[in-house]
């Protein structure tokens, strides 16, 4: 992976040579075609002349442009947008340099609106954690025109691989929250239905705001969970009859109020939730359960808890940068919490059936095959980054990469799937590169239904339909995908190599046995 | 100051270098991934470890880490 940089300043020092190439000093004549990606990072130019420092701030736009016009559109494009770091006002009313700046930004968050394979990155969100005195350092400035200090180089490269994880759509997926003195002040055991602090005048009012705060998280798609030694009774009746709580029963999905240790409760959780531990963080204002878990889990995130309710609003702030904000998030992602719950109730169904057919049948599955398109292809570059049990190779892909494949004859069909409880959303794709098939993933919410074979099955009678025969397949072992290990092998495909734990199969569909059970509704869109 | 704190600065400026390689004696000026922008970063956390704003003439007239540590060290008192 080579990204190619287009630069105006020496940035060399937050960037490095090993994956970078880098353009010369605010030149755009050499176009690289064959980059894998590029990077566009220019800065506010040092002049003293007002005029002229608007007129080159417009000639970046125009380069900006010329270049995005002229650069292959398949692949990443990164902009930074600008701050000035050494502002000069002569006089106070004169807004040029402002006014161009913006709308140089401008232009960088139009030319991302209407190309997805550009992101942006906001320097700002770097530069606003340091005074001027720390952004510049004119020694290096003048030895080696770099107009960021390099003294912050190391910050900076924390801070930008944090950024390409948030554009790689990388984040926590799940709050495991404590009650007492964390959701609310004071004990429930203790002070009462009435007697805790939520609402009203300070501290129930740093409370409020701050479950206002996970209420907004929760609606862009984290899942909310409780852990808290209580009586589960006692906090049902506050749920139901504290008329200041924002937070109650149905926005979390799934709840462990018990007297066991919280170890044993967080992995229950994550068991009940299907999702890893690695993607959990736990509040709790106990330091004690906090050291709990992070020697029984070290891969939960156990963030220290504020001391005083005031730092809740700072609180939330830094749990948002730190684990949860994402470069965008799609429709699925804010459903989240519905079809959790849906998927426990689903849970408590299957006990009700003997056999796990009957239950299937029960459920009324529905199963629409819909081939990558604009809208959905986002949903399958994020699953292909986020899903790791059910994941047969486990290649990791971003939209803009998917799109170049499906510009090299792949194709690429992705599962929207709904039952009598809910829309479970777009939970699966496969991904063919003419006979071969590079991908196959589920999401582990809709697993146990045998829906996977039922989708793979119709994949390949459709394949089948077109006049294919001979079809290839791999598994990849992952530390986490084990529960595939033998998927094909139980779905008709024979082995023909084996190394290290990857086989690569064949099946030939003129042998096959493709039906599917008629109790899926099965269509394609 | 012990050198091996300005070996462990001096190993950090690098990205494909394996730091096991730098000792006392190492000449630097000859390593592949040395260059201009190599003695920027250099000073940049040489100022940042130890409070010394070296020029980059000072690390030019040195030939191996021994020399740069007492370049430094000198400034330190």
């Amino acid at each position: 992976m080579k990204l190619f940089i287009f630069r105006n300043n020496t940035v060399e020092q937050f960037f490095g040579n090993k994956e970078y190439d880098y353009s010369g000093y605010d030149d755009i004549s050499y176009l690289p075609t064959d980059s894998d990606g590029y990077i566009w990072f220019y800065q506010v130019p040092v002049t003293f002349d007002i005029a002229q420092k608007c007129e080159i701030l417009n000639s970046y736009k125009e380069k900006l442009q010329y270049v995005v016009n002229r650069l292959p559109k398949g692949k990443p494009f990164i902009l930074f947008t600008m701050v000035d770091l050494f502002p000069i006002s002569y006089s106070l009313d004169d807004f040029a340099v402002v006014r161009s700046i913006n709308s140089y930004n401008e232009l960088c968050w139009d030319l991302a609106d209407t190309n997805s394979n550009i992101k942006i990155i906001e320097l700002a969100d770097f530069t606003n954690n340091f005074v001027e005195k720390d952004l510049i350092h004119w020694r290096f400035y003048f030895n080696s025109q770099t107009y960021l200090s390099p003294m912050i180089a190391d910050e900076f490269k924390t801070w930008f691989s944090k950024q390409l994880d948030k554009i790689a759509l990388k984040r926590k997926k799940c709050l495991v929250l404590d009650l007492d003195n964390t959701l609310w002040g004071g004990v429930l055991g203790e002070d009462g239905v009435e007697g805790i602090e939520i609402g009203g005048e300070y501290p129930g009012k740093a409370f409020l705001y701050w479950q206002n705060a996970l209420k907004s998280l929760k609606d862009q798609g984290v899942i909310l969970t409780v852990c808290s030694k209580n009586n589960e009774a006692d906090v049902i009746e506050v749920w139901e009859k504290n008329p200041f709580l924002v937070l109650r029963k149905d926005d979390f999905a799934a709840i462990r109020i018990n007297w066991n240790n919280k170890a044993e409760n967080i992995a229950d959780l994550a068991k009940e939730l299907n999702i890893g531990l690695d993607s959990m963080v736990f509040i709790d204002d106990n330091p004690t359960e906090r050291e709990l878990i992070n020697q029984s889990f070290p891969m939960v995130e156990t963030p220290d808890f504020p001391l005083k309710p005031y730092q809740l609003p700072a609180f939330f702030k830094e749990l948002i940068n730190r684990y949860f904000s994402v470069y965008s998030i799609t429709d699925e992602d804010r459903k989240k919490t519905e079809q959790y719950l849906a998927n426990s109730q689903r849970v408590q169904e299957q006990t009700k059936y003997a056999d796990i057919e009957s239950f299937i049948k029960s459920l009324e599955i529905k199963i629409d095959i819909i081939p990558a398109d604009d809208f959905n292809l986002p949903r399958i570059a994020q699953m292909t980054q986020k899903t790791n049990q059910f994941n047969l190779t486990t290649h990791r892909y971003t939209d803009t990469e998917l799109n170049q494949r499906i510009n090299d004859g792949w194709k690429i069909y992705c599962i929207s799937v709904s039952d009598r409880f809910g829309d479970s959303g777009i939970t699966g794709c496969i991904m063919l590169d003419g006979n071969r098939i590079d991908t196959l993933l589920l999401s582990c919410r809709i697993l146990g239904k045998n829906i996977e074979c039922a989708f793979v099955k119709t994949i390949l009678a459709l394949l089948k339909s077109e006049g294919k025969s001979i079809i290839e397949a791999d598994y990849i072992p992952s530390k986490r995908n084990a529960q595939v290990a033998d998927f094909y092998d139980k779905n008709g495909f024979a082995v023909i190599e084996e190394s290290d734990g990857a086989k690569h199969y064949v099946i030939d569909l003129n042998n096959a046995s493709l039906a599917v059970p008629e109790y899926y509704t099965i269509k394609f869109a | 100051m012990y050198i091996n704190d300005l070996i462990a600065v001096f190993a950090s400026c690098f990205e494909q270098t394996d730091s096991s390689i730098f000792s006392p004696s190492t000449e630097f000026q000859d390593l592949d991934e040395w260059s201009s922008l190599t003695a920027t970063i250099l000073v940049a956390k040489i100022e940042s470890a130890f409070g010394v704003e070296l020029e980059t003439e000072d690390i030019r007239e040195c030939d191996t880490l021994q020399e740069l540590f007492d370049v430094v060290k000198n400034y330190m008192q």
